[in-house]
């Protein structure tokens, strides 16, 4: 039986030399099975080694469970890929399809109203295809394509609008609730970082 | 806090308020410059300095410690190329001025150590102290000498993240 105690030692010895943590973990489990092999083939089995050597198993199966989905390649659908493309460049497609998921696909026709004035919690919308058309007090001020952002100010400043945006025809586009994108943006500063370049760059054009 | 005198590298003294009291500017007051919490500050911070000047905000940094530590600290930050104003007040005048806490609880407690063990394991390494141990920083945003927002530390990492500071910087960009 000492055989399944000395090959449980060497294989944690392997471990320690693992650099990467998903081996460490997958050695740990090996180890952990060859201790309660070991364990249980003694004349009076070690029922307490054999419960401490299930637990570490389980915790670190879990853990190579949430690393392998990690790790696993992310395939972004056409739509998220030319988001990508027009806005978030630099962006990992992971994040690319975090921010997707926590937002909304919106079509809107022609002349349909995208943000009214005064209307607070409009949220940030990025337009994805088609234009829209800026309003302010009934007079046209700004046309916006693909890759421009609708309601930044607002969810900079938590003010209302103070314009309205029409569609200026058939539009796609995907929009945040703010109750759903500050929880994704504490939980990833890599996707803050990212909206908030974006966002600074179009307010420093425009201040410019 | 404006009329304190603060040193560049070469040891010449200026009014503070002759850098800071014109347009918008960031004013990071770190602690001495081998601050663990500084450390992680200025490194999440210096990527993002030129969005901050791309918004209108001139960045002025003021640490504890003595002319000669800035040439070193600069180096270690890569702060060569970057769009900031390094400088230093080695008595702390200006964070005493500014209301910032001096406390042996915040600087060596349980708060310190923890932040001390977060800081060690994202790789962020302490450096040897230049400077009063005991000042904790902080961050403020200031207009025409105005001050309009402030964050003061609670430990030495108690600063704010470098999304917080540019969410601040974009609110007061959008709001002039």
């Amino acid at each position: 039986m000492s055989v399944f105690l000395q090959a449980a030692n060497t294989v944690v010895l392997l471990s320690f030399l693992a650099r990467d943590i998903l081996w460490l973990r997958m050695l740990s489990i090996l180890a952990g099975l060859l201790f309660i092999a070991f364990y249980l083939g003694m004349a009076e089995p070690i029922w307490s080694g054999v419960a401490w050597n299930v637990l570490f198993i389980s915790i670190n199966a879990f853990h190579i469970v949430k690393i392998v989905q990690e790790r696993r390649p992310v395939q972004l659908t056409d739509a998220e890929l030319r988001l990508r493309e027009l806005v978030f460049t630099g962006l990992d497609p992971r994040d690319v399809r975090r921010l997707c998921t926590c937002g909304e696909w919106a079509e809107h026709a022609a002349d349909q109203v995208l943000v009214q004035r005064g209307q607070a919690g409009c949220g940030l919308t990025v337009i994805l295809a088609g234009r829209a058309t800026v309003h302010v007090g009934g007079e046209s001020v700004a046309e916006l394509g693909a890759g421009h952002l609708i309601g930044e100010r607002s969810w900079i400043t938590g003010e209302p609008p103070n314009a309205d945006v029409v569609a200026a025809g058939p539009l796609r586009c995907l929009r945040w609730e703010p109750t759903a994108l500050e929880p994704l943006l504490d939980r990833h500063p890599g996707i803050h970082q990212a909206l908030q370049l974006i966002v600074g760059r179009d307010l420093a054009r425009k201040l410019g | 806090m404006l009329d304190a005198t603060v040193l560049d590298a070469t040891g010449t003294g200026h009014r503070l308020g002759d850098v800071v009291e014109t347009g918008s500017v960031l004013l990071v007051l770190l602690r001495h410059y081998g601050c663990i919490g500084c450390n992680e500050l200025v490194t999440h911070l210096a990527p993002r300095l030129r969005e901050l000047q791309d918004l209108g905000f001139t960045t002025v940094f003021v640490g504890i410690g003595r002319p000669e530590h800035l040439a070193g600290f600069a180096d270690r930050m890569v702060l060569g190329d970057k769009p900031v104003t390094l400088l230093t007040d080695p008595e702390g005048t200006v964070h005493g001025l500014a209301g910032l806490p001096r406390s042996a609880w915040q600087s060596l407690g349980p708060p310190s150590v923890r932040d001390h063990f977060r800081l060690l394991a994202d790789g962020i390494p302490p450096r040897a102290i230049t400077g009063d141990v005991l000042r904790m920083g902080g961050v403020l945003f200031l207009r025409d000498g105005q001050e309009l927002w402030r964050k003061v530390s609670e430990s030495p990492a108690g600063h704010p993240r470098d999304t917080e500071i540019v969410q601040q910087a974009l609110r007061l960009a959008a709001a002039r």
